[in-house]
Parts: structure tokens; sequence; C-alpha cells
């Protein structure tokens, strides 16, 4: 009887296994994915249209154009204040803040999910002038992976 | 027996659920429709100076810091060895709060060229403290959805690519940033859609509404824009059209795709959620025989403007849009026609006015004496009535009326 329950275990567990992955990945289309809106004649969204190219106003001034400099700059480097050095780069976004006393930007790099508001009650002295330059959203893994195939002609 | 069975439950137990926790990840996950465009044609991929126009057509209700949805030129210019040293793009950035250009090499790469930002604000640093991009405010240079804007990336062979934004609606037109690569021969050259997004794949896709359309993705030959050759099927034999997933996930048509000759137009095509075409060709034609370039008076700085064949032709733009571009055709040793935007050629009316109106270039009405008075600078003169054309600086319709020279019968081609 003890034999027949291992027996009994040990297969549920296999076909469990075996199906598990399959099951994770390929769920029914309506659970994985939000069903489409229709539209008429079909069953797909139609995208909408392209805004209407204009002609050319008159305008009454003639456009400054201002040519490139060739000197090679000297860039800076910048300082960063890493919130969560075990994440992933890949995984943070970053706040520019910049110091109103020095003037400097300081780079807050931030785990997504963690809320802005709360880094910046930390981190933001609105009092001495600090101000937010720009919040740049984390760019993911799967761009540099992407980047890469690219060269290879993927 | 039992024994036996109780090592192999272990080992089954042990082998599952790392398994099972690396599918539950989370972390930020990047889905993309891909148009590649060909770069075997010597003429394209020496051309140094390369644009584009694109718009957002709405904002997906993101998270912060993390979801986007964005649309870029991508290009490598030189060798591929080191790789990242040879790559930038360049496009709109798209969340809840609104639309962001931006322009960068390989985010975070530690030999990714320098980049330097002459707007915006600089962004996505490396481990060594350069920053790698640039990235604008919420709705710069009024760019918003709906908005058009020209994409050009351009090298004049000094050390650096230039990234330079334009909305054509307001006539802002800027360099945004320095790309420090001095390679100009391109070898990769593509237009992306991406979506990136944080959770746990493949399940938590938000898969947020993508809509962008491009159009006129266009190499400069001489004076001239050409529409990019697509009929030679770039990297992908037949295909330059094809999708690419970092969860693994169907992309299209499920979630994203491409819709190609919107309204007619070969050189124009959406991006993004309905889009229905995961492969083949974008297009064919382009090349030589879609080469156009503007007409400016010489003296007054004004383009000359096709006005869609609805009023006669006037010479006093300061921004070639669509009807502000001709296709220059070659009748014989300096004689030329000119056809516009609306596929009519420039001809000459009983009262002298220019107007684009004619369906071919049989009459001598519409056949000019090309004149040339330097490289791309010239008069242009009337074969059925003999006389020079005059634009007038403007104020008047450009005409075919005068006997002898002035400045304003002096003109030149810009591929601006």
């Amino acid at each position: 009887m003890k034999r027949k329950y291992w027996y009994l275990i040990v297969i549920l567990v296999v076909v469990v296994g075996l199906l598990l992955p399959l099951v994770l990945r390929a769920q029914p289309p309506d659970e994985r994915v939000p069903p489409l809106p229709p539209y008429p004649g079909s069953d797909v969204e139609r995208p909408p249209l392209p805004p209407e190219q204009r002609p050319t106003p008159t305008p009454n001034h003639i456009e400054a154009q201002s040519l490139p400099k060739v000197t090679p700059p000297v860039i800076p480097t910048v300082e960063m204040i890493d919130t969560a050095p075990d994440v992933s780069r890949w995984d943070k976004y970053e706040i520019v803040i910049q110091r109103g006393k020095s003037g400097k930007k300081v780079y807050i790099l931030v785990p997504v999910g963690v809320e802005l508001e709360d880094v910046l009650n930390e981190h933001l002295n609105p009092a001495e002038g600090d101000k937010v330059l720009v919040v740049a959203p984390a760019v993911g893994k799967g761009k540099l992976d992407f980047i890469e195939s690219m060269e290879k002609g993927q | 027996m039992l024994k036996k069975l109780k090592f192999i439950f272990v080992l089954l137990v042990l082998f599952l659920v790392p398994s099972v926790s690396h599918a539950q990840e989370e972390q930020l996950y990047n889905e993309f429709v891909v148009v590649d465009f060909p770069v075997s044609n010597t003429t394209v991929n020496t051309a140094g100076d390369y644009r584009i126009e694109m718009v957002a057509v709405a904002k997906p209700a993101t998270e912060t810091g993390s979801d986007a949805v964005i649309n870029w030129l991508g290009l490598y210019a030189g060798s591929s060895s080191p790789t990242f040293n040879a790559f930038m793009h360049a496009g709109l950035y798209v969340t809840s709060d609104g639309v962001q250009w931006f322009a960068a090499a390989a985010p975070y790469q530690n030999t990714a060229p320098p980049v330097v930002c002459l707007a915006g604000t600089e962004v996505w640093p490396n481990p060594s403290g350069l920053t790698t991009g640039c990235l604008s405010d919420v709705g710069d240079l009024g760019i918003n959805v709906n908005t058009w804007i020209r994409l050009q990336i351009v090298t004049y062979g000094n050390g650096f690519w230039i990234v330079r934004i334009a909305n054509p609606g307001t006539q802002t037109k800027i360099d945004v940033a320095r790309i420090y690569n001095p390679n100009t021969y391109l070898t990769v050259s593509k237009i992306v859609m991406e979506e990136s997004w944080y959770g746990t794949a493949p399940g938590q896709n938000p898969w947020y509404p993508a809509n962008f359309y491009d159009v006129d993705f266009k190499y400069r030959r001489d004076f001239y824009w050409a529409q990019w050759p697509s009929n030679i099927g770039g990297n992908y034999g037949s295909n330059n059209i094809r999708e690419n997933s970092y969860s693994g996930a169907d992309v299209c048509p499920a979630h994203y795709g491409v819709n190609n000759y919107v309204q007619g137009n070969p050189y124009l095509w959406y991006m993004g959620t309905g889009g229905s075409k995961c492969s083949g060709l974008l297009y064919t034609g382009g090349g030589p025989a879609t080469e156009a370039t503007s007409i400016v008076g010489e003296y007054s700085g004004k383009f000359m403007s096709s006005e869609n064949g609805q009023t006669c032709i006037l010479t006093n733009r300061t921004w070639p849009g669509p009807w502000e571009e001709w296709n220059v055709i070659h009748l014989g040793i300096n004689v030329r026609a000119y056809r516009g935007n609306n596929a009519k050629y420039i001809t000459r009316r009983s009262t002298n006015d220019l107007w684009a109106e004619a369906a071919d270039t049989g009459s001598n009405n519409a056949r000019f004496d090309y004149v040339e008075i330097q490289s791309l600078v010239f008069r242009l003169r009337n074969k059925g009535n003999g006389l020079y054309v005059d634009h007038y600086n403007g104020l008047a319709c450009t005409s075919a009326d005068k006997g002898t020279f002035n400045n304003q019968t002096v003109f030149r081609y810009v591929a601006f």
C-alpha cells in the first residue's frame, strides 16, 4: 500500500514537472493577453489615422542656422547615487537633480517600482533650491541584447 | 525502493523550484517591431546624412520610471569592433507624461562613444560616470502627441555625428546632440518601435498602446534627398519587417505590427498596436528615381512652393515641407523640368505665371533652360517664351517674364 502511494506521488510530480514549463509559456490567449478591441469588419484594433501634413505656412523671418563646432570637448563625469547597488542597472531609472547651492547635477539611480516621491523626499531639498531636471526611464537589458544583435545583422 | 523514490522526488523538487522562480522574475523587458533598411547600396552607406519624419499619435498610461513606448532610428556607423562604439539612435519616448525626444549611443556602455548634449539633459551614465544619451523635457520644441518631427542624423566628417530635430509645425530646428563617432560608413540602419515594461514575463505585459507613423526615410545624394531603396531586401533576404521579444512573447501580429502603404503612400507606414504586417518588404521603390530637392531664391532665402497646384507658384517659404520639394527632370543638355509633390510639372500660363499643373513635359511651357551661374546656382529660362523666371521675392507669382537679369532671377538647389 505504502509503495503504491509513493508511486502515485512520483508519477504526479513527474507529470507536473513536465507540464509546468509548458503551462507557464503557453497560457490561454485570453489570460495572457487582453483582447484587442474590435473594429468594424475585423478582429484587430484599427490604428488611428496619421495627422495630416499641413502646407508650410508663410513665415516672416529667416531661420538662423548654427554651424557645428569641430573641437571635441572634454566631457566631465557625473556624480551618481545608487540607492540599490544589488539591483541590475538595467532595472533602475534615474532622477537627475540639480543642486541649488552648487549647481551640480546628481544622478539618483532608483529601482523600478520604488516611488518617485519617496526618493525625492529623501534626496531633494527644495529649500536649498534643488530641482529635478528630468526623470530618465530605465532602459532594460533586452535593449542591449537587441542593439548587439543589430550589429550582427539579426 | 522507497529511498530511491524519495531521492528522485527531492531531485525533481530541486530542479523545478529554480526554473519556476526564474520564469516569475520581475524585471524590465523590451519588445520590438523592426523595419530593417538595407545598406548595401554604396550611395546610401556613404551618404553620411539621413532623415526621417515621425509622429506619436497617442500616449499610453504607463508607470513612472520604466514603462514607455518608443519610436527610434538606429544606425551603426563604422567597424563592428568593438561593438558598441558604432551605435547611435534617436527618436521619440512616449509615456503617460507625454512625448520626449532622445538621442543616445548604447545606453550605460563604457565602450559607447562620447555624447555631448546640445539640448535636453545628459542621461543614462555608464559605470564610469559618462553619460550616454540626451533626453528632453516633455513637450520640448513643442513636440507632443500628433506633432510630426523631422529627425536627422548627419556627419560632416569632422569626427562626430549630429542629431538634429525639427518641428516643422513651428519651424524650429536645432542640433540636440553630438555623438563622437569618426566613422562615416553606415553598416546598419533600422526603424524600431519598442515597448519597455516592468513585470513578470510573459503574463504581465500590459501591451501599452503604441501608435507611431513614420514617413520619408531618406538619404542625401549631392543636393538631393532620395527615398531609401527598400526593394533589395536588406539583411533578411526578401524580408525587412520583423519582430523581436526579450520576454519571449509573440509580439506580432498579436499586439504590435506594421501597416505599410498607408494612404497609398509607399513611404508612409505605421508601427504599433493593431499593425498586422510582421514580415515581408515595407515597400518597393526608392533610390535615385525619388531624388528631390528644394529650390530657394539665392538672395531672398525663400523656398519655392508648388502650392499643391492650387494657386500660382510662390517663392516665399522659409521652411521646405513636402510642397517645397521638387524632382528635377533632365530633358537634355541644360534643359530641365520640375515635378512637384502633386505629381504635376511646373508650366507657364498665358499670363506668364508659373503653376504646378502640367501632366507631362511635352509642352515647351513646361521646359526650362538651365543657365548655370555656379554649381547649384542658376537661372531658369522658359522654353515657351524665352524669358527668365523671376520670383518677385515671394510677393507675387513666380513668373517667366523677364528679358534681363536681376537678383530675383537667381535660384539655388538646397537639400534642406
